[in-house]
């Protein structure tokens, strides 16, 4: 399946901690792109307008400074990013400079339901109803297509969600979106969100499929807690399509499950990059422009059926890079190199680290408002040279993880010691990266050294090329989940297990099997016979 | 005995850092609480690579104070950037320091340096010239360690010399013993802020218990003194040793209020009481430390050891420290605690003297957090709340919680800017502490709270005392870590078994007799539908 497909960026597998992942991922990776080219790394809080908290963070090289919010930088001024929240006045503006977008208008909170109702039997449906501002596709009624669903949808974003400025437009046909990121004058790439979905491949059921695929997602750090829940608008689109949840789909059926295409449903982002012409990269390109002061943005496209050209409905001053960055299909693309390459373009030739930072530990104290700035260390440019051991026999674990910390920490090695192996402590795997072999030469002896009395030591030693998490950690076994995780994969066990017994008990009960029960026992005859004879 | 410690410094706010890291906290967090700026650093950051500063790899020990004006002192431990490392260096070497006092006209007693692998007869001679009774100790000692006080003659200093030997100590100070009672003396910008008579360890009988029983009984009374919980009476071998010198063992009962001392040094972490002396502390020995910390140039404020023979009045100066130790001034088992963090912090940002300070006190660990794992060079303390924060306490009531629901409600309650702490009443109830900068702030928490997360929240009752900021989750870890250990061995097992049922039916599933027999079971349901 699609799975197979997917593809990590290198120097970002394995280095995005907790804190980086999801909401927060544009943050971690454009702040670790500047971090790991020796620029200086700052991240803050900043109370917005309801004193809710925010983490911003800036980059300073060479006695410049800039700072960020999400993906932004302050190189989009605060003139463009007001332009892009406000829909309406985006559109305006886009619509001045000859950009194509759909028909339409804004109306206030003062406009009766009446007039907007009147309003939209002039502009003719089908139509789409949105907040003038929401984020997340929130309150968004994409292809109403005629009165009566606009006269429930209407009051219901008004008055139940409370988005009282709203926007009506024409429906735009075609039902795929685009979201191109632009770069001054350049189209870096292109994100396709499709609805969730499961590839069929002929022996799964699609609840194990769907299994899978959450299993696949929670890998990617950008949809690791964005699964796919099965219920009552999954059940209903599987049945719609003629199948049953514990039904084999077929090899290579892509079955949708919901209609909305938001990754935090279950969706999946797509690389489209190589599939935009000429003309939407032309649009995409003068639609930024259009704006004043946005050096870069995200443009959402609404393709045509000829998937030629297409209509701009929304540009975003600081559109999320995990879609691209960590894309279910298609090729991952490095957008946070190429805002740090525009950022500092001085820095584009400096070595990389290869470490990461531990993000946890430096939000904590910001988010619980203990701390309002955390400066990062520089970390060692260029690549480290890396190993990982494996030394089983009889270890005291806990003194001996101790003994490798300080061992690793006085050698000016970076990396881990965790127990492997089973329940009985008989492994320890450890990971050192450092500037060169011969302290990692020193660090080993010594750690020998310190087993020297110890029963059955051996030890396998392997190169080790994958970022490593800047300092040094004694981990300990396994990841600890939450209460409430733990009790959801309980239950979800559970009742797994019960009906495939159900399953198992009808198929047995059925007099299918029990007709048949003779054939078996003849093949299992048969079966035994030719073994013996070979 | 009557103990009187600081009101805005209570047990709580001491109990955030221990031990070494208890005098950098209340240093820091005096001039926070004043308004200045406060940042932590990690060992070796940029502004104290000149410093001189010793163990520091773990984070605590490092920061700096930035006032209003931009102006930023350093500090290591409560020693900041006013003194200079030239006297810090001075006071390190007993002898440097004795020059010093002398040439400041300074009582110090007569002494000269000696090395332990000197010839024995080159040291007695050297002994002879001072005159005996002596004092031997380390050139740099502190804590108290390597002193051998009351040397007699040649012989009990050979032995003294043979120990010290034995555990490496090379460079030593001769010095003439004094006689009278050991002082701290605190002083800075020439006034004398506080003095500390340090009594040795001991018990007071009741004329029932064991000295070993007594001793353990004080220890519970230290466990609750921020700066005595972490130096217990311990009775090993030389306690032992030292009793049995008047016929007693830690089985003997003394009598009812009579005084057992269990060591001769006086040293806190030996278990000694910190006796606040200050009032009744002699003005001529007061001077002649203020006179002492003038003497060593380069040093504003310092902590200076003397002797105080009570009978003629003459003070002799033993020591000068620097980065002196401060907690058992401000906690001291009996008299009155002298505010060293008000005053040291006064001598930097004098502008900010008297002006007020804020009731809060901030975490010490979280702050810690990055430098501890190393993903940060420094971190700036949040400021103090300006304004007093309306508090409340409530009873939140959901259907049964966990600690994921207490997670989502401490993020909430900081987005909106809350302190206060959270612990669970019963299976579906949370009581929860929110403090604030307005009543408006609290209530849309609140609103927030029961439409995204669908729990009940009771009428609020008035919250006290509140003083630290940031959100605490209070439930026992341990009792979670349990419950979650469960949860995983369940898991294991019943996925397990979920695995066997599932092989089974796809062995089933792809079994010959199973796809023969597609055709009947397909005409079998045909057959249902049609009826």
């Amino acid at each position: 399946m699609a799975a197979t497909t997917y593809k990590w960026l290198p120097h970002l597998e394995g280095a995005v901690p907790t804190a980086g992942q999801g909401k927060r991922i544009s943050t971690y990776t454009v702040a670790l792109e500047g971090w790991r080219r020796g620029i200086a790394t700052k991240f803050y809080s900043e109370f917005d307008e309801e004193n809710k908290l925010k983490v911003r963070y800036c980059l300073s090289y060479g006695g410049r400074e800039h700072h960020f919010e999400l993906s932004k930088g302050d190189k989009v001024t605060k003139e463009a990013f007001h332009i892009c929240d406000d829909k309406d006045l985006t559109k305006k503006v886009l619509a001045k400079a000859g950009v194509p977008v759909p028909r339409g208008e804004k109306f206030g909170g003062n406009v009766s339901d009446e007039e907007i109702l009147r309003y939209a039997a002039e502009l003719g449906f089908p139509l789409v109803l949105k907040p003038v501002s929401a984020n997340g596709g929130k309150g968004v009624f994409a292809n109403v297509r005629d009165m009566q669903v606009l006269k429930e949808a209407l009051p219901y974003v008004r008055s139940e969600l409370g988005y009282k400025e709203v926007i009506i437009e024409t429906h735009v046909p075609g039902d795929k979106e685009y979201r191109i990121i632009v770069l001054e004058d350049r189209v870096l790439g292109a994100m396709h969100r499709i609805p969730a979905n499961v590839v069929g491949d002929g022996v799964h059921t699609i609840r194990e499929l769907i299994y899978q695929k959450n299993d696949f997602r929670k890998k990617n750090p950008h949809l690791t807690s964005r699964l796919i829940k099965i219920d009552k608008e999954v059940l209903y689109m599987i049945k719609e399509a003629g199948y049953q949840l514990d039904e084999v789909l077929e090899q290579d059926k892509r079955l949708f499950l919901r209609v909305q295409s938001n990754l935090s449903n279950g969706g999946d982002s797509v690389d489209v990059t190589h599939k935009l012409t000429p003309e939407m990269r032309h649009i995409a390109i003068e639609a930024t422009k259009a704006v004043p002061g946005l050096a870069h943005s995200g443009v959402d496209l609404i393709i045509d059926e000829e998937e030629r050209s297409g209509v701009v409905i929304e540009v975003n001053s600081r559109p999320g890079l995990g879609g691209h960055l960590f894309p279910m299909e298609g090729k991952a693309r490095d957008f946070a190199k190429e805002f740090i390459d525009f950022y500092f373009p001085e820095t584009v030739e400096n070595d990389r680290s290869s470490l990461y930072f531990n993000f946890d530990s430096i939000l904590e104290p910001i988010k619980s408002r203990s701390a309002t700035t955390v400066e990062l260390p520089v970390p060692p440019l260029g690549t480290l040279k890396g190993r990982r051991f494996v030394i089983s026999g009889t270890i005291e674990m806990n003194g001996f993880k101790k003994f490798v910390k300080r061992q690793a920490l006085q050698n000016n090695l970076q990396g881990y010691v965790k127990a492997g192996g089973g329940a009985e402590d008989d492994e320890a795997v450890i990971v050192v990266v450092g500037e060169n072999y011969a302290d990692i030469q020193n660090f080993k002896d010594e750690c020998l050294e310190e087993l020297k009395d110890s029963q059955g030591i051996s030890i396998e030693e392997s190169e080790w090329k994958k970022p490593v998490k800047m300092g040094f950690e004694a981990l300990s076994k396994g990841k600890s989940k939450s209460k409430k995780d733990l009790e959801k994969e309980v239950n979800q066990l559970v009742r797994d297990k019960e009906r495939l017994e159900k399953e198992l008990n009808k198929m047995k009960q059925s007099n299918s099997w029990k007709i048949t029960s003779p054939v078996r026992l003849i093949l299992d005859a048969v079966k035994k016979i030719v073994r013996l004879k070979r | 005995m009557t103990v009187q410690w600081l009101k805005h410094l209570t047990e709580e706010v001491a109990a955030e850092a221990s031990g070494h890291y208890l005098c950098p906290y209340l240093v820091a967090l005096e001039g926070w609480r004043r308004g200045l700026t406060l940042k932590w650093y990690k060992e070796a950051a940029e502004p104290f690579r000149e410093m001189k500063t010793w163990y520091t790899q773990k984070p605590g020990k490092l920061f700096s104070l930035t006032g209003n004006d931009g102006k930023t002192y350093y500090f290591f431990r409560t020693r900041g950037n006013t003194i200079t490392n030239r006297a810090v260096e001075i006071c390190a070497d007993k002898n440097l320091t004795k020059a010093e006092l002398i040439k400041g006209g300074v009582n110090t007693p007569p002494g000269t340096s000696v090395r332990a692998s000197q010839p024995e007869q080159e040291l007695i001679s050297s002994a002879e010239d001072i005159g005996f009774p002596l004092v031997i100790k380390p050139l740099d000692g502190s804590f108290g360690r390597g002193v051998f006080p009351g040397i007699e003659n040649g012989r009990q200093l050979k032995q003294a010399v043979k120990k010290l030997r034995s555990s490496n100590v090379e460079d030593l100070i001769l010095e003439k013993h004094v006689s009278g009672d050991e002082y701290r003396v605190y002083v800075v910008d020439s006034r004398t802020v506080g003095v500390l008579k340090r009594i040795p360890a001991n018990v007071t009988g009741d004329g029932r218990s064991t000295i070993q029983m007594l001793a353990e009984e004080k220890n519970r009374k230290r466990m609750q003194n921020p700066r005595l919980k972490s130096c217990p009476i311990v009775i090993g071998a030389d306690e032992k040793a030292f009793l049995k010198k008047s016929g007693l063992s830690p089985e003997s009962v003394p009598d009812k209020g009579s005084t057992v001392f269990l060591t001769a040094k006086s040293n806190i972490s030996s278990g000694g009481d910190p006796v606040d002396v200050t009032d009744e502390f002699p003005d001529a020995a007061k001077q002649e430390a203020v006179k002492a910390v003038k003497a060593i140039p380069g040093l504003p404020y310092a902590g200076v050891d003397l002797i105080l023979d009570e009978e003629s009045g003459k003070a002799e100066v033993i020591e000068i420290n620097p980065t002196a130790q401060i907690g058992s001034l401000l906690f001291p088992s009996s008299g009155k605690a002298r505010d060293i963090p008000g005053a040291i912090v006064d001598h930097y940002f004098p502008e900010t003297a008297g002006k007020g300070r804020s009731t809060l006190y901030f975490s010490f660990k979280e702050t810690m957090r990055p430098l501890e794992s190393g993903s940060a060079v420094w971190a700036a303390v949040s400021p103090a709340a300006p304004q007093p924060l309306t508090g409340e306490s409530v009873i939140i009531s959901c259907r049964d919680h966990d600690i994921q629901l207490q997670f989502s409600l401490r993020e909430l309650a900081e987005s909106y800017q809350l302190h206060g702490s959270l612990k669970s009443k019963s299976e579906s109830e949370l009581e929860m502490v929110i403090a604030g900068p307005s009543e408006s702030q609290l209530e849309n928490f609140k609103a927030k709270a029961v439409s995204e997360y669908d729990v009940g929240i009771g009428p609020a009752a008035p919250a006290s005392g509140i003083l630290r900021p940031g959100f605490a989750i209070e439930d026992e870890p341990r009792k979670m870590k349990e419950n979650l250990r469960e949860l995983e061995l369940t898991i294991t097992e019943v996925e397990k078994k979920r695995r066997n049922a599932e092989k089974k039916l796809r062995m089933m599933r792809r079994s010959t007799s199973w796809k023969i027999s597609l055709p009947i079971r397909a005409f079998a349901k045909l057959l249902r539908k049609l009826r």
